[in-house]
């Protein structure tokens, strides 16, 4: 039975604490956008592309939405953790209710991409595949048993830097104009998540003890095993079961339509995560050891 | 019913949903409630930032009388603590929707709606600052228990109350009854800068309110008799038991001395038109609002009762 905290509001703050995250926040307001109206959708002619390519395309945007979908239970369940923790600062809350806006408007733009493609493709065509898609992480964010700044150290500093990384390395790969001006958007958007895990858990550095410290590491490196190792984040690692979609994203790389190539996507992870071994270093968490599959 | 479990640590409850196994798949991304989609749409393109869209350094908080402005600044601070609700247990439906598997467009719009209470909350803050300093507790310890909470993180994780429930008593009630006080204030909110606060908040709930009337809408063909009674009854009891509490205006609570205080408060607000109602104004709005949500949930086939309240008799 998970348990969630009780909630003590008073004395409730509103007002700005972490200057840091309050810029990231205000920078973010600033850069709103509109999946419907930023992208130049009428020029999208996805019929011009070869047939391989528009279904390697298909898939690969599918794909992401997949894992796009997670993120409209997660960012609000840690939105209400925060609420949860007594005195947590206002500038987390603040900044998490504009992520949750930054998600939902990347699943749009990949439903968008997928059915100009030929369809969204609702599901994996491998239930194996499919069943590791349940990951449940709004259950673990609310779970009173869990720390919250062991979540924010694995899931929102190491995940969004290694997810901003694939982003960056997609778009590098990205010839088609159209679809590289919505990979610029969500970019953009995704750097921010990274930067605002990696402020905050500097911000709680004096709060963290040897066991939060040693709980950061060991959920990082599990979650590099249920989202890198398990070929959910880039199918590429577990050919037997994402098989298809591995390929699926070969040709739209091939093709410059909005992914990378596996050996491209498994190279940017390895300079993220060392930079990211880096930062938990500065940070007194022991991260040498964690490993990204292949 | 969740059950409250303390521990050593500190103070737990259960919350039965996150219990249950997800099942992302078959992952339906085409538009069910064509209206609420439109709504994720219109929010997305009516964004605003409560730093840069109001002109702060327009309101001179030294040309209003002291004991005004210490009194919006109260008024301005409870408005915040009553906006933060809406970011500390409304998210939690963008769970129950998700994994109740309803309509993608209700969790893209929910995130919308979230970001749009943060919003709210931030003006909030500024407006009190701006009057002298943000409170960020009330005095009174019975009053945090009319703000504290209207029970919808609870409800949201308990599978057994329905999503119709929750819309039904949040939105078709709560939201209702608080947006008509907005177009109130605003009619008599004489400050450009705490009115033009009060507009852009409003064009923000005008579609918190729509979302609960599209959802409700497409729901009732496929419920039950018994589910649209709960759902009925649902809307009754927050009514009853948060609305006319005083959950929104302290002039509905039991009088107090903490009542008489945050009425004084009201009335010195709304006199320096810095914001605020009073309950003369109020109890006719509030009585036409009940009317027209009355005969919203009997076109919809739905009998809604009088209600009686000690200042309001029966209506």
């Amino acid at each position: 039975m998970t348990l969630i905290l009780q909630e003590y509001r008073f004395p409730l703050h509103l007002e700005p604490r972490v200057e840091s995250i309050w810029e990231v926040y205000s920078r973010a307001k600033a850069e709103r956008w509109d999946p419907s109206r930023s992208v130049a959708w009428d020029r999208l002619d996805a019929g011009a592309w070869p047939d391989d390519a528009r279904e390697g395309a298909r898939l690969a945007w599918s794909h992401r939405a997949w894992l796009q979908f997670g993120r409209l239970s997660e960012t609000p369940s840690l939105l209400v953790r925060f609420c949860l923790e007594r005195q947590r600062e206002s500038d987390p809350k603040y900044f998490l209710s504009l992520r949750g806006t930054d998600e939902a408007w990347h699943l749009d733009v990949c439903h968008r991409v997928a059915e100009r493609c030929g369809g969204f493709v609702a599901e994996p065509g491998n239930a194996a595949y499919a069943a590791r898609f349940n990951q449940t992480l709004h259950r673990e964010v609310l779970d009173a048993a869990l720390g919250l700044d062991e979540y924010v150290g694995a899931y929102v500093a190491l995940r969004e830097h290694l997810e901003a990384a694939l982003l960056a390395v997609a778009r590098a790969a990205t010839t088609e104009p159209v679809l590289a001006s919505a990979l610029d958007l969500m970019l953009r958007d995704k750097l921010r998540h990274a930067q605002f895990g990696w402020l905050y858990l500097a911000e709680r550095r004096a709060q963290l003890d040897d066991a939060a410290r040693g709980a950061i590491a060991r959920r990082s490196q599990d979650m590099l095993e249920r989202f890198y190792a398990s070929g959910l984040m880039v199918p590429g690692f577990a050919p037997d079961i994402a098989g298809d979609v591995a390929a699926a994203q070969e040709s739209a790389a091939a093709a410059g339509l909005g992914v990378a190539s596996f050996g491209a996507q498994r190279q940017a992870l390895r300079g993220v995560l060392e930079d990211a071994r880096a930062r938990f270093a500065a940070l007194d968490v022991e991260a040498a050891n964690l490993r990204l599959p292949g | 019913m969740n059950a409250i479990l303390s521990s050593p640590a500190a103070p737990t409850a259960t919350a039965p949903l996150l219990d249950r196994t997800e099942r992302r798949f078959p992952l339906a991304m085409d538009t069910a409630i064509p209206k609420i989609r439109e709504l994720y749409v219109a929010a997305t393109r009516n964004q605003w930032d409560p730093e840069r869209d109001i002109d702060w350094n327009a309101l001179d908080p030294d040309a209003i009388p002291d004991e005004q402005r210490e009194a919006a600044r109260n008024w301005w601070s409870r408005r915040g603590w009553g906006e933060y609700g809406a970011i500390s247990e409304s998210p939690t439906l963008s769970v129950r929707f998700t994994q109740d598997r309803l309509p993608v467009e209700m969790a893209l719009f929910f995130a919308l709606r979230t970001n749009e209470e943060a919003r709210h909350a931030e003006t909030c803050y500024r407006m009190a600052e701006r009057l002298g300093g943000y409170i960020p507790a009330p005095i009174h310890a019975d009053f945090t228990k009319a703000i504290g909470s209207h029970g919808v993180r609870k409800m949201a994780l308990d599978p057994d109350t329905s999503v119709e429930c929750i819309i039904a008593a949040l939105v078709c009630g709560l939201e209702e009854y608080a947006f008509d006080w907005f177009k109130l204030m605003i009619d008599t909110t004489g400050n450009p800068v705490a009115n033009r606060a009060l507009k852009l908040i409003l064009r923000d709930e005008v579609r918190h309110c729509a979302f609960g009337w599209h959802f409700i809408e497409s729901r009732l063909p496929h419920m039950t008799p018994d589910e649209i009674e709960r759902m009925r009854q649902a809307f009754i009891d927050t009514t009853v038991h948060v609305e006319l509490t005083g959950y929104r205006v302290p002039w509905m609570a039991p009088d107090s001395p903490m009542t008489d205080e945050e009425n004084r408060i009201d009335a010195l607000t709304r006199a320096a038109g810095l914001g605020a109602s009073i309950e003369s104004e109020e109890k006719p709005v509030f009585i036409a609002t009940m009317r027209r949500v009355r005969q919203r949930f009997a076109d919809l086939g739905i009998e809604v009762p009088l209600f009686t309240h000690a200042k309001l008799g029966t209506f």
